[in-house]
Protein backbone atom coordinates (compact mmCIF):
# COMPACT_ATOMS: atom_id res chain seq x y z
CA UNK A 1 0.00 0.00 0.00
CA UNK A 2 3.01 2.51 0.59
CA UNK A 3 4.61 4.40 -2.08
CA UNK A 4 8.10 5.37 -2.03
CA UNK A 5 8.62 8.42 0.26
CA UNK A 6 10.21 10.89 -1.94
CA UNK A 7 11.56 13.80 0.53
CA UNK A 8 12.86 16.90 -0.67
CA UNK A 9 14.45 18.88 2.04
CA UNK A 10 13.56 22.56 2.11
CA UNK A 11 16.20 24.72 0.77
CA UNK A 12 17.63 27.31 3.56
CA UNK A 13 17.75 30.79 3.59
CA UNK A 14 19.14 33.30 6.09
CA UNK A 15 15.08 34.33 6.97
CA UNK A 16 13.91 30.60 6.99
CA UNK A 17 13.80 29.85 10.77
CA UNK A 18 16.24 27.46 11.77
CA UNK A 19 14.63 24.57 14.18
CA UNK A 20 16.46 22.17 16.72
CA UNK A 21 17.38 19.05 16.37
CA UNK A 22 13.84 18.14 18.43
CA UNK A 23 11.90 20.90 16.75
CA UNK A 24 12.99 19.81 13.30
CA UNK A 25 12.23 16.13 14.27
CA UNK A 26 9.02 17.01 15.05
CA UNK A 27 7.98 18.82 11.52
CA UNK A 28 9.30 15.55 10.15
CA UNK A 29 6.70 13.66 12.31
CA UNK A 30 4.09 16.02 10.84
CA UNK A 31 5.45 15.53 7.11
CA UNK A 32 5.40 11.71 7.61
CA UNK A 33 2.17 12.10 9.20
CA UNK A 34 0.12 13.59 6.17
CA UNK A 35 2.18 11.69 3.64
CA UNK A 36 0.50 8.48 5.78
CA UNK A 37 -3.06 9.72 5.60
CA UNK A 38 -2.19 10.60 1.70
CA UNK A 39 -1.23 7.48 1.10
CA UNK A 40 -3.10 4.72 3.53
CA UNK A 41 -6.06 6.14 5.19
CA UNK A 42 -7.53 8.86 2.16
CA UNK A 43 -8.35 6.09 0.05
CA UNK A 44 -10.50 4.43 2.49
CA UNK A 45 -13.35 7.32 2.31
CA UNK A 46 -13.82 5.77 -1.54
CA UNK A 47 -14.06 1.96 0.16
CA UNK A 48 -16.38 3.01 2.93
CA UNK A 49 -18.56 5.27 -0.13
CA UNK A 50 -18.81 2.61 -2.68
CA UNK A 51 -19.77 -0.42 -0.26
CA UNK A 52 -21.53 1.06 2.43
CA UNK A 53 -22.27 4.50 2.43
CA UNK A 54 -23.89 5.45 -1.48
CA UNK A 55 -25.62 1.91 -1.00
CA UNK A 56 -27.22 2.88 2.27
CA UNK A 57 -28.15 5.48 0.58
CA UNK A 58 -29.61 3.68 -2.36
CA UNK A 59 -31.61 1.62 -0.03
CA UNK A 60 -33.14 4.51 1.33
CA UNK A 61 -33.61 6.90 -1.40
CA UNK A 62 -34.23 4.74 -4.47
CA UNK A 63 -31.18 6.47 -6.18
CA UNK A 64 -27.15 7.79 -5.80
CA UNK A 65 -26.85 10.95 -4.67
CA UNK A 66 -27.02 13.57 -6.64
CA UNK A 67 -24.71 16.00 -5.75
CA UNK A 68 -22.14 16.74 -2.94
CA UNK A 69 -24.17 17.85 -0.19
CA UNK A 70 -26.07 14.56 -0.36
CA UNK A 71 -22.76 12.35 -0.23
CA UNK A 72 -21.52 14.90 2.79
CA UNK A 73 -24.82 14.20 4.65
CA UNK A 74 -24.25 10.70 4.43
CA UNK A 75 -20.26 10.34 4.83
CA UNK A 76 -20.46 12.91 8.15
CA UNK A 77 -22.02 9.96 10.07
CA UNK A 78 -19.62 7.31 8.58
CA UNK A 79 -16.83 6.21 11.40
CA UNK A 80 -14.71 5.87 9.03
CA UNK A 81 -14.85 9.58 7.24
CA UNK A 82 -14.90 10.90 10.79
CA UNK A 83 -11.56 9.14 11.93
CA UNK A 84 -9.89 10.32 8.58
CA UNK A 85 -11.27 14.04 8.85
CA UNK A 86 -9.67 13.80 12.53
CA UNK A 87 -7.11 12.67 11.66
CA UNK A 88 -6.64 15.06 9.16
CA UNK A 89 -7.63 18.18 11.07
CA UNK A 90 -5.62 16.99 14.05
CA UNK A 91 -1.94 16.52 11.31
CA UNK A 92 -3.14 20.70 10.33
CA UNK A 93 -2.90 21.59 14.14
CA UNK A 94 0.07 20.03 14.60
CA UNK A 95 1.66 21.28 11.31
CA UNK A 96 1.63 24.90 12.28
CA UNK A 97 2.38 24.18 15.86
CA UNK A 98 5.70 22.47 15.02
CA UNK A 99 6.36 25.66 12.58
CA UNK A 100 5.53 27.94 15.42
CA UNK A 101 7.80 27.04 18.08
CA UNK A 102 11.14 28.27 15.99
CA UNK A 103 9.46 31.21 15.15
CA UNK A 104 8.99 31.77 18.94
CA UNK A 105 12.24 30.63 20.16
CA UNK A 106 14.36 33.45 18.20
CA UNK A 107 11.43 35.67 17.16
CA UNK A 108 13.39 39.13 17.92
CA UNK A 109 16.70 37.58 15.99
CA UNK A 110 14.43 36.35 13.30
CA UNK A 111 12.78 39.67 12.57
CA UNK A 112 16.03 41.43 13.06
CA UNK A 113 17.22 40.01 10.08
CA UNK A 114 14.26 40.37 7.81
CA UNK A 115 14.52 44.16 8.35
CA UNK A 116 15.18 46.04 5.32
CA UNK A 117 18.87 46.42 3.93
CA UNK A 118 18.69 49.97 2.32
CA UNK A 119 17.57 50.92 -0.91
CA UNK A 120 20.92 51.15 -2.76
CA UNK A 121 22.14 47.59 -1.19
CA UNK A 122 19.21 45.51 -2.42
CA UNK A 123 17.97 44.32 -5.53
CA UNK A 124 14.12 44.20 -5.42
CA UNK A 125 12.04 46.60 -3.02
CA UNK A 126 9.90 46.72 -0.56
CA UNK A 127 6.49 49.18 -0.01
CA UNK A 128 4.58 48.73 2.86
CA UNK A 129 1.14 50.40 3.79
CA UNK A 130 -0.45 51.24 7.07
CA UNK A 131 -3.07 52.74 6.02
CA UNK A 132 -4.26 49.88 3.73
CA UNK A 133 -6.80 48.20 5.78
CA UNK A 134 -6.71 43.91 6.12
CA UNK A 135 -10.37 42.94 4.41
CA UNK A 136 -12.89 41.07 6.26
CA UNK A 137 -12.45 37.92 4.15
CA UNK A 138 -8.82 37.90 6.15
CA UNK A 139 -9.56 39.30 9.54
CA UNK A 140 -12.85 36.85 9.87
CA UNK A 141 -10.87 33.29 10.40
CA UNK A 142 -7.41 32.09 11.04
CA UNK A 143 -7.24 31.21 7.73
CA UNK A 144 -6.13 27.47 7.17
CA UNK A 145 -6.04 27.03 10.65
CA UNK A 146 -3.17 29.31 10.97
CA UNK A 147 -3.10 31.33 13.89
CA UNK A 148 -3.11 34.81 13.52
CA UNK A 149 -3.80 34.15 9.68
CA UNK A 150 -1.36 36.45 7.31
CA UNK A 151 -2.08 39.63 8.95
CA UNK A 152 -1.36 39.10 12.34
CA UNK A 153 1.73 41.12 14.28
CA UNK A 154 2.62 39.85 17.41
CA UNK A 155 5.92 42.15 17.96
CA UNK A 156 6.78 45.59 15.97
CA UNK A 157 7.59 45.24 12.74
CA UNK A 158 6.83 41.27 12.61
CA UNK A 159 7.57 39.02 9.62
CA UNK A 160 6.13 35.78 11.83
CA UNK A 161 3.17 34.85 10.05
CA UNK A 162 5.49 34.87 6.83
CA UNK A 163 8.79 32.57 8.72
CA UNK A 164 5.75 30.37 9.90
CA UNK A 165 4.25 30.00 6.31
CA UNK A 166 7.19 29.72 4.46
CA UNK A 167 7.96 26.28 6.38
CA UNK A 168 4.21 25.04 7.12
CA UNK A 169 3.61 25.08 3.14
CA UNK A 170 7.03 22.82 2.93
CA UNK A 171 5.34 20.81 5.25
CA UNK A 172 1.56 20.67 3.89
CA UNK A 173 2.44 20.00 0.47
CA UNK A 174 4.72 17.13 1.80
CA UNK A 175 7.75 18.44 -0.30
CA UNK A 176 5.54 18.47 -3.73
CA UNK A 177 6.15 22.03 -4.43
CA UNK A 178 9.72 21.60 -4.88
CA UNK A 179 12.28 22.62 -2.39
CA UNK A 180 11.65 26.24 -3.00
CA UNK A 181 7.86 25.32 -2.93
CA UNK A 182 7.76 27.36 -5.94
CA UNK A 183 5.91 24.48 -8.35
CA UNK A 184 2.75 26.64 -8.77
CA UNK A 185 4.78 29.79 -10.48
CA UNK A 186 6.87 27.19 -12.31
CA UNK A 187 3.75 25.42 -13.43
CA UNK A 188 2.45 28.32 -14.93
CA UNK A 189 5.26 29.48 -16.52
CA UNK A 190 6.10 25.84 -17.98
CA UNK A 191 2.60 25.80 -19.42
CA UNK A 192 3.32 29.65 -21.08
CA UNK A 193 6.81 28.02 -22.33
CA UNK A 194 4.97 24.98 -24.06
CA UNK A 195 1.61 27.07 -24.73
CA UNK A 196 2.87 30.86 -25.57
CA UNK A 197 6.56 30.34 -26.40
CA UNK A 198 6.74 33.74 -28.52
CA UNK A 199 5.08 35.13 -25.36
CA UNK A 200 7.72 37.46 -23.56
CA UNK A 201 6.46 39.90 -20.90
CA UNK A 202 7.62 42.45 -20.22
CA UNK A 203 5.82 43.93 -16.80
CA UNK A 204 4.51 41.14 -14.74
CA UNK A 205 2.27 41.32 -11.37
CA UNK A 206 1.57 38.62 -8.87
CA UNK A 207 -1.37 38.38 -7.02
CA UNK A 208 -1.88 38.00 -3.28
CA UNK A 209 1.82 37.22 -3.45
CA UNK A 210 2.32 35.53 0.37
CA UNK A 211 6.11 35.07 0.66
CA UNK A 212 6.90 35.41 -2.74
CA UNK A 213 7.47 31.21 -3.31
CA UNK A 214 5.55 31.51 -6.33
CA UNK A 215 6.92 34.52 -8.02
CA UNK A 216 10.36 33.65 -7.93
CA UNK A 217 9.82 31.19 -11.36
CA UNK A 218 8.93 34.47 -13.56
CA UNK A 219 11.95 36.50 -12.54
CA UNK A 220 13.89 33.29 -13.38
CA UNK A 221 12.02 32.34 -16.51
CA UNK A 222 11.84 36.15 -17.96
CA UNK A 223 15.06 37.99 -16.91
CA UNK A 224 13.77 40.91 -18.97
CA UNK A 225 10.99 41.38 -17.50
CA UNK A 226 9.93 44.06 -14.15
CA UNK A 227 8.10 41.54 -11.47
CA UNK A 228 5.83 42.99 -9.24
CA UNK A 229 4.21 41.05 -6.45
CA UNK A 230 1.05 42.61 -3.89
CA UNK A 231 -0.22 41.33 -0.92
CA UNK A 232 -2.71 42.86 1.76
CA UNK A 233 -0.13 41.14 5.00
CA UNK A 234 2.52 43.34 6.38
CA UNK A 235 4.08 40.99 8.12
CA UNK A 236 4.40 38.40 4.57
CA UNK A 237 5.88 41.17 2.27
CA UNK A 238 8.24 41.77 5.01
CA UNK A 239 9.50 38.20 5.12
CA UNK A 240 9.14 38.12 0.97
CA UNK A 241 11.39 40.73 0.70
CA UNK A 242 13.94 39.54 3.05
CA UNK A 243 13.81 35.52 1.40
CA UNK A 244 13.84 36.93 -2.07
CA UNK A 245 16.82 38.94 -1.50
CA UNK A 246 18.55 36.66 0.47
CA UNK A 247 17.72 33.67 -2.80
CA UNK A 248 18.96 36.64 -4.95
CA UNK A 249 16.12 37.21 -6.94
CA UNK A 250 14.39 40.94 -7.65
CA UNK A 251 11.37 41.41 -7.24
CA UNK A 252 9.05 44.52 -5.96
CA UNK A 253 7.08 43.81 -3.05
CA UNK A 254 4.22 46.30 -2.03
CA UNK A 255 1.32 46.10 0.27
CA UNK A 256 -1.75 46.40 -1.78
CA UNK A 257 -5.46 44.92 -2.46
CA UNK A 258 -5.82 43.07 -5.58
CA UNK A 259 -9.43 44.58 -5.73
CA UNK A 260 -8.54 47.81 -6.53
CA UNK A 261 -4.54 48.68 -6.77
CA UNK A 262 -3.04 51.73 -7.38
CA UNK A 263 -0.41 50.60 -10.39
CA UNK A 264 -1.57 52.19 -13.81
CA UNK A 265 -4.19 51.08 -16.29
CA UNK A 266 -2.34 49.06 -19.01
CA UNK A 267 0.45 48.82 -17.17
CA UNK A 268 1.04 44.54 -17.22
CA UNK A 269 1.11 42.46 -19.67
CA UNK A 270 0.69 38.69 -17.48
CA UNK A 271 -1.06 39.29 -13.93
CA UNK A 272 -0.75 35.39 -12.02
CA UNK A 273 -2.25 34.82 -9.36
CA UNK A 274 -1.74 31.03 -7.25
CA UNK A 275 -4.40 29.64 -4.61
CA UNK A 276 -5.71 32.93 -3.91
CA UNK A 277 -8.95 32.84 -5.30
CA UNK A 278 -10.47 30.39 -2.74
CA UNK A 279 -9.31 32.61 0.01
CA UNK A 280 -11.24 35.64 -0.36
CA UNK A 281 -15.00 36.36 -1.05
CA UNK A 282 -17.11 35.74 -4.87
CA UNK A 283 -17.44 39.81 -4.65
CA UNK A 284 -13.77 40.51 -4.41
CA UNK A 285 -13.16 37.81 -7.07
CA UNK A 286 -14.79 39.70 -9.29
CA UNK A 287 -13.15 43.09 -8.48
CA UNK A 288 -9.76 41.20 -8.56
CA UNK A 289 -10.50 40.30 -12.08
CA UNK A 290 -12.15 43.61 -13.26
CA UNK A 291 -8.88 45.01 -11.85
CA UNK A 292 -6.82 42.85 -13.81
CA UNK A 293 -9.01 43.48 -16.88
CA UNK A 294 -7.48 47.10 -16.20
CA UNK A 295 -3.90 47.00 -15.30
CA UNK A 296 -3.77 44.66 -18.27
CA UNK A 297 -2.09 45.79 -21.73
CA UNK A 298 -4.22 44.58 -24.80
CA UNK A 299 -2.98 41.49 -25.52
CA UNK A 300 -2.04 40.47 -21.98
CA UNK A 301 -2.80 37.44 -20.11
CA UNK A 302 -4.38 37.00 -16.41
CA UNK A 303 -3.64 33.36 -15.21
CA UNK A 304 -5.08 32.05 -11.72
CA UNK A 305 -4.28 28.78 -10.43
CA UNK A 306 -6.15 26.89 -8.29
CA UNK A 307 -7.21 23.56 -7.22
CA UNK A 308 -9.83 21.95 -9.47
CA UNK A 309 -13.53 23.60 -9.50
CA UNK A 310 -16.16 21.43 -8.68
CA UNK A 311 -17.98 21.50 -12.39
CA UNK A 312 -17.96 18.14 -13.97
CA UNK A 313 -16.86 16.49 -10.60
CA UNK A 314 -18.20 13.43 -9.32
CA UNK A 315 -19.86 14.26 -6.39
CA UNK A 316 -18.12 12.01 -4.13
CA UNK A 317 -14.47 13.50 -5.57
CA UNK A 318 -16.46 17.21 -5.17
CA UNK A 319 -16.90 16.05 -1.60
CA UNK A 320 -13.83 14.92 -0.70
CA UNK A 321 -12.17 18.14 -2.04
CA UNK A 322 -14.45 19.89 -0.43
CA UNK A 323 -13.22 18.97 3.35
CA UNK A 324 -11.12 22.38 3.91
CA UNK A 325 -14.44 24.23 3.67
CA UNK A 326 -15.81 23.33 7.08
CA UNK A 327 -12.39 21.80 8.63
CA UNK A 328 -9.56 23.90 7.35
CA UNK A 329 -11.04 27.69 8.44
CA UNK A 330 -11.62 27.62 4.49
CA UNK A 331 -14.66 29.24 4.72
CA UNK A 332 -14.43 30.91 0.95
CA UNK A 333 -13.43 27.81 -0.47
CA UNK A 334 -16.66 25.90 -1.40
CA UNK A 335 -18.23 28.97 -3.05
CA UNK A 336 -14.77 29.79 -4.97
CA UNK A 337 -15.08 26.42 -6.36
CA UNK A 338 -18.53 27.09 -7.99
CA UNK A 339 -17.90 30.31 -9.18
CA UNK A 340 -18.93 30.36 -12.88
CA UNK A 341 -16.22 31.89 -14.45
CA UNK A 342 -17.59 32.46 -17.43
CA UNK A 343 -19.85 34.80 -15.80
CA UNK A 344 -16.57 36.03 -13.71
CA UNK A 345 -14.94 37.00 -17.34
CA UNK A 346 -17.75 38.53 -18.92
CA UNK A 347 -18.96 40.90 -16.10
CA UNK A 348 -15.42 42.35 -15.73
CA UNK A 349 -14.56 43.30 -19.34
CA UNK A 350 -12.94 40.12 -20.79
CA UNK A 351 -14.54 38.25 -24.20
CA UNK A 352 -15.60 34.54 -23.42
CA UNK A 353 -13.45 33.91 -26.40
CA UNK A 354 -10.45 34.12 -24.79
CA UNK A 355 -10.94 32.38 -21.72
CA UNK A 356 -9.13 29.00 -20.93
CA UNK A 357 -9.68 26.49 -18.29
CA UNK A 358 -7.21 23.84 -18.26
CA UNK A 359 -5.27 21.27 -15.87
CA UNK A 360 -1.55 21.93 -15.86
CA UNK A 361 1.29 19.16 -15.63
CA UNK A 362 3.35 20.04 -12.37
CA UNK A 363 6.92 21.53 -13.42
CA UNK A 364 7.94 19.67 -10.24
CA UNK A 365 6.40 16.39 -11.31
CA UNK A 366 7.36 16.82 -14.42
CA UNK A 367 11.00 17.34 -13.59
CA UNK A 368 10.84 14.55 -10.68
CA UNK A 369 9.19 12.10 -13.52
CA UNK A 370 12.47 12.70 -15.50
CA UNK A 371 14.73 12.25 -12.85
CA UNK A 372 13.06 9.31 -10.90
CA UNK A 373 11.29 8.16 -14.37
CA UNK A 374 8.43 7.52 -11.81
CA UNK A 375 5.54 9.92 -11.70
CA UNK A 376 5.22 10.84 -7.64
CA UNK A 377 1.15 11.44 -6.61
CA UNK A 378 0.40 14.94 -5.36
CA UNK A 379 -1.65 14.94 -2.11
CA UNK A 380 -5.20 15.60 -1.68
CA UNK A 381 -6.53 18.21 -4.86
CA UNK A 382 -3.45 18.10 -6.40
CA UNK A 383 -2.34 14.63 -8.29
CA UNK A 384 0.56 16.40 -10.06
CA UNK A 385 -1.64 18.88 -11.94
CA UNK A 386 -2.93 22.16 -11.05
CA UNK A 387 -6.08 23.71 -12.44
CA UNK A 388 -6.06 27.64 -14.41
CA UNK A 389 -8.23 29.69 -15.51
CA UNK A 390 -7.30 32.57 -17.20
CA UNK A 391 -8.27 35.20 -20.08
CA UNK A 392 -6.39 37.64 -22.69
CA UNK A 393 -6.99 40.92 -22.58
CA UNK B 1 -4.05 6.45 28.65
CA UNK B 2 -2.72 9.34 26.42
CA UNK B 3 -1.13 10.72 30.25
CA UNK B 4 -0.06 7.37 30.75
CA UNK B 5 1.76 7.21 27.65
CA UNK B 6 2.80 10.88 27.71
CA UNK B 7 4.45 9.35 31.33
CA UNK B 8 6.15 6.99 29.24
CA UNK B 9 7.66 9.82 26.80
CA UNK B 10 8.88 11.43 29.72
CA UNK B 11 10.86 8.25 31.14
CA UNK B 12 12.28 7.49 27.43
CA UNK B 13 13.24 10.83 27.98
CA UNK B 14 15.10 11.15 30.24
CA UNK B 15 17.01 7.67 29.85
CA UNK B 16 18.31 8.88 26.77
CA UNK B 17 19.27 12.28 28.55
CA UNK B 18 21.31 10.30 30.81
CA UNK B 19 23.19 8.26 28.23
CA UNK B 20 24.02 11.59 26.43
CA UNK B 21 25.28 13.09 29.78
CA UNK B 22 27.63 10.00 30.34
CA UNK B 23 28.54 10.00 26.60
CA UNK B 24 29.58 13.42 26.96
CA UNK B 25 31.24 12.93 30.21
CA UNK B 26 33.42 10.24 28.93
CA UNK B 27 34.31 12.24 25.89
CA UNK B 28 32.62 10.10 23.13
CA UNK B 29 30.26 12.27 21.62
CA UNK B 30 29.48 15.64 22.93
CA UNK B 31 25.11 17.14 23.18
CA UNK B 32 26.17 19.78 20.52
CA UNK B 33 27.46 17.30 18.19
CA UNK B 34 23.38 15.92 18.42
CA UNK B 35 21.80 19.30 17.81
CA UNK B 36 23.68 19.96 14.97
CA UNK B 37 23.96 16.67 13.32
CA UNK B 38 22.21 16.98 9.86
CA UNK B 39 21.07 14.11 8.39
CA UNK B 40 22.24 12.85 4.54
CA UNK B 41 19.52 12.39 2.61
CA UNK B 42 19.56 8.31 2.30
CA UNK B 43 19.32 8.66 6.79
CA UNK B 44 16.44 10.97 5.71
CA UNK B 45 14.64 8.71 3.43
CA UNK B 46 15.47 5.81 6.14
CA UNK B 47 13.60 7.76 8.92
CA UNK B 48 10.65 8.79 6.84
CA UNK B 49 10.46 4.86 6.20
CA UNK B 50 10.96 3.66 9.66
CA UNK B 51 8.05 6.47 10.27
CA UNK B 52 6.13 4.95 7.92
CA UNK B 53 6.24 1.61 9.91
CA UNK B 54 5.92 3.61 13.18
CA UNK B 55 2.61 4.95 11.88
CA UNK B 56 1.41 1.46 10.65
CA UNK B 57 1.36 0.50 14.33
CA UNK B 58 -0.32 3.69 15.47
CA UNK B 59 -2.87 4.00 13.17
CA UNK B 60 -3.36 -0.05 12.62
CA UNK B 61 -7.40 -0.07 13.51
CA UNK B 62 -7.33 2.14 10.77
CA UNK B 63 -6.38 -0.40 8.20
CA UNK B 64 -8.76 -2.69 10.74
CA UNK B 65 -11.50 -0.64 9.48
CA UNK B 66 -10.40 -0.22 5.88
CA UNK B 67 -9.78 -4.14 5.44
CA UNK B 68 -13.17 -4.51 6.66
CA UNK B 69 -14.53 -1.95 4.15
CA UNK B 70 -13.40 -3.73 1.38
CA UNK B 71 -14.15 -7.08 2.14
CA UNK B 72 -17.64 -6.25 3.53
CA UNK B 73 -17.18 -7.94 6.55
CA UNK B 74 -18.99 -4.81 8.24
CA UNK B 75 -21.64 -6.80 10.25
CA UNK B 76 -21.31 -5.79 14.36
CA UNK B 77 -19.54 -8.75 16.13
CA UNK B 78 -22.89 -8.58 18.39
CA UNK B 79 -24.83 -10.41 15.80
CA UNK B 80 -22.68 -13.28 15.77
CA UNK B 81 -23.58 -13.54 19.63
CA UNK B 82 -27.24 -13.12 18.87
CA UNK B 83 -26.50 -15.91 16.25
CA UNK B 84 -25.27 -17.91 18.55
CA UNK B 85 -27.05 -17.19 21.57
CA UNK B 86 -30.13 -18.10 19.37
CA UNK B 87 -29.01 -21.31 18.83
CA UNK B 88 -29.15 -20.84 15.05
CA UNK B 89 -27.15 -21.65 11.90
CA UNK B 90 -23.42 -20.72 13.18
CA UNK B 91 -23.42 -23.58 15.85
CA UNK B 92 -24.94 -25.85 12.96
CA UNK B 93 -21.88 -25.02 10.65
CA UNK B 94 -19.34 -26.59 13.06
Amino acid sequence: MSETTNFTDQVTHAVLPCPTHDEFARQEFVRSYKQYLVHNVHGGNRTRYERGVKPAFDKKHKRAPNNRFEVRDAMVTDPYYRMFSTLLRTSQEMMWSSCQKPVERQLSQLNNAVKPKAAAKTLGSLKLDPALSVPRYHTAVDIHCQPGGYHSEFATDDASPGMVYDRGVHIYAMGQMGPYNDDMGASIVLWLKNHHPSFKPKRILDLGCAVGHSTAPYVQAFPEAEVHAIDVAAPMLRYAHARAEDLGVKIHFSQQNAEQTNYASGSFDLIVSHILLHETSEKAIHNIVKECHRLLKPGGFMIHAETPPYKGMDPFDAFMLDWDTRNNNEPFWSRSHEIDLDALSEKNGFDSEGQFEEMIPSAFQVAEAKRSEVFQGGDFGGGGLWFVYGNVK
Amino acid sequence: MLMGLAGEVSVSRDRLDSIERLLENKQLLTRSEIESYEPTSTVTAERAAWRETFLDEVLRIVQVELEAAETDDTQPYEEAIAAVENNSQLEKED
